[in-house]
Order: structure tokens, then sequence, then C-alpha cells
């Protein structure tokens, strides 16, 4: 793609800078070329890929490196916008909010600096990747694990602080100390980081005083270097049981039922269950099924059931701990869902080792594949309340959306114990534009609607930032005039990550809205 | 290998000669084992057109991996150290588009970048509607090579 500049800087101004950079971190990692630039672009864009195109890109190789970059980019205004390692597709990928700004490419720092078996624990730089964690863990005979999201190929980092999830629960929830680069280049420790030589940076969370570590997350008010995440200790044994419910409403129940389970730590982490078009997609295409108007009518999901044996509503339920322990713990499951239904469920048992030597994996990205030809995703994830009646009427008004859209359903529902979590997968045909341009409508219709329920979403694509910052208006915005103040005392010139979650410096704040 | 193959095999090859030259398959078949450049040549298994194209470039001297259990692993544990050890190495498969786009990623670390991409699986069509592309043919090269 050809170059797009940050809004209002010359060329030549803009040239200054990357001559700046070039000192830095060596010309070879200061990335200018077209194709540099598409490596960067959002691949699953449904509107103006230039609205979220970067100039270039740079990446440092280690802390100094980074901090002499914030420099240059304070003393030449240039707005960098750091990534992990930019995986977070369905969000925008490796795209940044602010067409024009720098991707800050953090993939260079990439070492597992500690992991503590006793104490569960690890110290990572932001370019490690989930895949290069498990390797770690594996070749070492490490019996630990780190929760892996359904596209496991990014950052645990990058992850964390944007509180991606996976059966294991919200990743920024394992989040325990930080090195950070601020703005101006200096650089901070948080909770007992802060003390040097503290021997429990990584185990306890609080240091003195206010803690810092989710101040960082989905926000840009500074750069991670390091962090220290909690693994999770090999468990025993896990079991699997493969739930299926054979009506929409058993949906209500299903969340009635087990959310005091989780809440009562039977069950841990989280619990999903998704529709049946959701274990279709990875695996089948769409004119496989249906090649008519509109979207996939519920004749063609109930065939889709009948055909691959699975109900309405899908998922797996994971104990895991000791043997005793799990035993008893599925038979409360057990017992809690028998007062529903009479369905037999699937259960399987194997070792916490044999689970855990599985690693990360991208099959899910299949899923793109539905419509044959190009394929996006993007994901309306709001969170709700964990009451049945609440879960299935958010159900309801979504599908009814997609239906009116023309959009394929694909909906999944992660229990968290007092909270659900829905995530809306849009499978995008983007050979299509007019399916393209239906998505974008269902988008904004699906945002309105859950903040009249007053749901926002947990995490949302770089199109949508400004809007769901926009629904937590409480007292005039009190929020974001707060982050805002914050952002403009520690970034006065706006160069990290402008517009990022809806936070805009002063310097860029007449971009909030733009496209 | 019996006739039906063999004719597949053949038109596959000639439907995607662009990625079959750019592979640079037919210099590794001249210049025998132990070539500089060799030449990988990956496959979904399940896909019989992805299977055979890489087995139309194993007669000509490509090394076969399979993408198992997925792309991620196969770049993990057999890619990515096959790169390291022979950095002129070339990649070429027939395979989904976001398996390409994982792996295109990946490969980007070892200094690959695409060289050549062209839509297979296009033709045929039925009752007059044609079949949407499902499989991209490509090949990832390092830079200089690419330039």
């Amino acid at each position: 793609m050809e170059r797009v500049l940050p809004p209002g800087m010359s060329a030549a101004a803009f040239d200054k800078g990357l001559v700046a950079l070039r000192g830095v971190v060596g010309a070879e990692w200061v990335l200018d070329s077209d194709e540099d630039r598409d490596t960067y672009l959002d691949p699953y864009a449904t509107g103006n890929a230039k609205a979220h195109a970067p100039s270039a890109a740079v990446a440092p190789a280690n802390l100094e490196q980074v901090q002499a970059v914030m420099r240059v980019a304070n003393a030449h205004r240039l707005p960098l916008w750091p990534i992990s390692r930019g995986k977070n597709f369905g969000y925008g990928g490796a795209a940044p909010r602010l067409p024009g700004s720098l991707v800050l490419d953090l993939g260079r720092l990439n070492r597992v600096l500690e992991v503590n078996e006793k104490l569960g624990y690890c110290v990572i730089e932001p370019g490690v990747t989930f895949y290069d964690l498990h390797e770690h863990l594996t070749r070492a005979g490490i019996a630990l694990e780190f929760g892996v999201p359904n596209f496991g190929w990014g950052s645990p980092v990058g992850n964390a602080l944007d509180r991606g999830f996976s059966f294991r629960g919200d990743h920024s929830s394992s989040i325990c100390g930080m090195e950070v680069v601020l703005p101006d280049g200096s650089v901070l420790r948080t909770g007992n980081g802060a003390m040097p030589g503290s021997a429990i940076w990584a185990t306890a969370r609080h240091g003195f005083g206010p803690s810092w570590d989710q101040a960082f997350v989905q926000a840009n008010y500074g750069v991670v270097t390091k962090m220290g995440l909690w693994l999770h200790p090999v468990p025993e044994q896990v079991i699997s049981v493969q739930v299926a419910l054979d009506a929409q409403d058993d949906l209500g129940w299903f969340v009635d039922e087990v959310s005091p389970l989780l809440m009562r730590g039977v069950l841990g982490g989280n619990i999903a269950i998704s529709t049946a078009t959701n274990s279709v997609i990875d695996s089948s295409q769409r004119q496989e099924w249906y090649t008519g108007p509109g979207a996939l009518p519920d004749s063609v999901v109930t065939r889709m059931m009948a055909e691959r044996g699975m109900g309405w509503w899908n998922g797996t339920v994971r104990i895991s701990g000791h043997e005793d322990t799990n035993q008893a713990n599925l038979n409360r499951l057990l017992s809690a869902m028998g007062r529903h239904t009479r369905r037999e469920f699937q259960v399987s048992r194997a070792s916490g080792a044999s689970q855990a030597a599985r690693g990360p994996v991208v099959t899910r990205l299949k899923v793109l594949n539905w419509f044959g030809g190009r394929g996006g995703h993007v994901g309306f994830s709001p969170v709700m309340p964990a009451s049945g009646a609440t879960v299935l009427g958010q159900f309801r008004r979504t599908k009814a959306r997609y239906d009116e859209h023309g959009i394929d359903y694909n909906g999944t529902f992660y229990l968290n114990g007092r909270s659900v979590t829905n995530v809306n997968l849009m499978l995008i045909n983007l050979d299509d534009a007019d399916h393209s341009a239906r998505t974008q409508r269902l988008f904004d219709v699906l945002v309105s609607d859950a903040s009249a329920q007053g749901y926002a979403e947990y995490r949302t694509h770089l199109d949508y930032m400004d809007a769901v910052a926009a629904s937590f208006d409480f007292n005039d915005h009190a929020l974001r005039r707060f982050n805002e103040r914050v952002k403009d005392a520690i970034d006065p010139n706006g160069i990290l990550a402008p517009g990022r979650n809806g936070i805009w410096p002063s310097a860029w704040r007449n971009q909030r809205g733009s496209e | 290998m019996n006739r039906r193959q063999l004719l597949l095999r053949g038109a596959l090859l000639a439907a995607l000669a662009p990625v079959v030259r750019a592979s640079g398959v037919e210099s590794v078949d001249a210049a025998g084992e132990g070539s500089s450049a060799p030449v990988l040549a990956v496959h979904d298994p399940a896909y019989r057109r992805s299977r055979e194209f890489a087995a139309a470039l194993q007669e000509r001297g490509a090394r076969v991996i399979a993408l198992e259990p997925d792309v991620l692993a196969a770049w993990h544990q057999v890619l990515r150290a096959a790169c390291a050890q022979s950095p002129a190495a070339r990649i070429t498969g027939l395979t989904t588009r976001t398996d390409f786009m994982v792996l295109s990623s990946l490969a980007r670390s070892a200094g690959l970048s695409p060289l050549a991409t062209r839509d297979a699986d296009a033709s045929g069509g039925l009752g007059g509607v044609r079949r949407r592309a499902t499989l991209i043919a490509w090949v990832l090269a390092t830079r200089n090579q690419a330039a």
C-alpha cells in the first residue's frame, strides 16, 4: 500500500523522523516499503483499509531502543502504534487506529526471561508467542500451562493487554507486574517491581500504594516491555463433558445452573456454549449447506444438527484438578443439568499432561473459508449479567438482527460466573461488497441495541472504539475525560497510540470519530 | 500412480505453471539432490488437490510436508528449522487462503515473502454457477529472490 502520512504531517517532516529512527534501530528495522505496510494492514477490513493504514513500522530490539524510539517520536511528533505480534484479528490486527501512525513492532523483544515452576509464573517479553511459551515449558519439562485463545498464534502479553481470554478465563487477571516505557521514554516498573531486586514482583500483585498494572490494559499510557504472568499448574486430570442442548431456550437454564457452579468454584475458568453453526463453519463451506438468499434459515441449522449429531447449543465443560474432586464436581454438574434434560452427555477423561502437551493451534481460522474466496471476521462482544432470562433475551435480539441483515448467526456465550461475555462472530465475504456493507450496518445496530440494554463490549474493532467508549457516558463522559486528562499529563505530544480504546490525546482529539 | 492421478497432476501443474516455475522446482530437479536451494512443498491433507500438487512437486525433487496438526505446528516443528538450515529454501503449496496467510506471516520472520500466488480451484462450475476459489497456490522465497 502507498504511504499514508499522519494527518497534517508533511512528507519532509515524516522522512526526517524516519532518518532519526534508522539511527536508533538500524536501517533494516525501519520498515517502510509498500510490502512492509501491507503486512500491518487489517486483513479483514470491511471498509476503507486506508482508514487504518500505517505509514511504516519500526522494530526495536530491546528496552533501550524502545526508549530511544519514544524520544524520537516526541521530537518529530510521530504517532506510534505498539503491537506485540499484531494478531488480534477481528479487532484490527496490527493496524493503527490513527492512519499514518508508525507501527511499533515489539516482535524482536521475544525472550522468556524467567519461569518459576514452584510459584507458577513466568516473566516474558511482548514478542514471545503462545507457541514460544508452550515450547519453552515443554522442552524444559515444566508442568505449567497458560490458556490459549482460539486463534493461538499471537502473544500472551498482547492478548492479556487486550483482555483476551481462553477457557482459563480473562488473561488480564493473570498479569502480575510490568515493566513499562512511558511516552517520554522513561521506564516504570509496577507493583513490587518498583523495589529494586524485589523477590515478589511476579508473585504478589500489589506493592505499596496504587496498583497500576490494569491501567496499562486496553490503554495508551505506556509500552509494556516485560510482564509477569501467572501460569496454571498442569492438573492431574481433565474431565471433558460434551454438552449439547436441543432447544434455543435451553440456553436460559444452562446459564442459571452453571453460573452458580462457577461462582462456587465447582467449575473453573469460563464455560463456552455456542450455536451449532459455530461447529460447522470451520469444517465446511456455506455452499454445501445453503445457496439461497438471506441468512442461513433455522431449517438449515436443524439439518446441521441432525447430520452432525449436535444440539442447537454445544460446548465442552472442562473440569480439571485432582481425580477425586473432579468426580464430585462432575456429579454436581450432571445433577444440575439433569434437572432440565434427559440427554446423555459424553464424558471423557484425560491426564492433564496429555492436554497440556497439545499446544496452540490455529485450526479455528478455517472459519474464514466459509464463503470460499477472501474471508474475514469481526466480533461483537457485549458483556451482561449471568442471568438466564437476560442472556436469552440478548440471544433473541441479536439473532433477529442478524436475520434482518441477512448475515449468518454464530454466537458463543462465555459464562464467567457473575457475568457472561457474548462473542458474536460475523464472517465476512470480502469478495462481496454488499455483504461487507450489511455486516457493518449490523455491527452499528448491535452496538446501539446493547448500549440500550446497558451492556458494553469487552473489546472492539478499531472502527468502533470511539462508539463503544462513548457509550460509557455517565456524568457527561466523566470516565473519558479522566482517561484523557491522564493521557495529556503523561503524553503531552500525543505520540502513543492515539485513539486506542477511544482515548485521544489533545494533539489528536479532533480525530475522534474519524473514519 | 494410476493414469487418473497422472492426468490430474499434469493438469494441476499446467494450470499452476507460473507458481511451479516460481517455486524453482524444475531447477532443483536439474541440480539433483543436494541443491543449495531446496523446495519445500506443503499440503493440507484435507484437500485432494493440495495433496496432488505436493505429490507432483515431490516427483520433481521437492520435499513434502503436511500441515499437521495445523499450519502453526508445521511451521514451528518442521519448516522453521528447514529454513534456518537452508536460507535459500523456497516454500510452495496449494492450500487454503487462511493457511497461506498464517504461513506467510510466520515465514516473514525467516525473511521469506510471497514470490507468486495464483487462485486455484476456481474452475469447474455446476449448473452455470462458477465455484468460488477455495485454494490458492503460492511460493514464499527470500526477499532477494522475490525482488
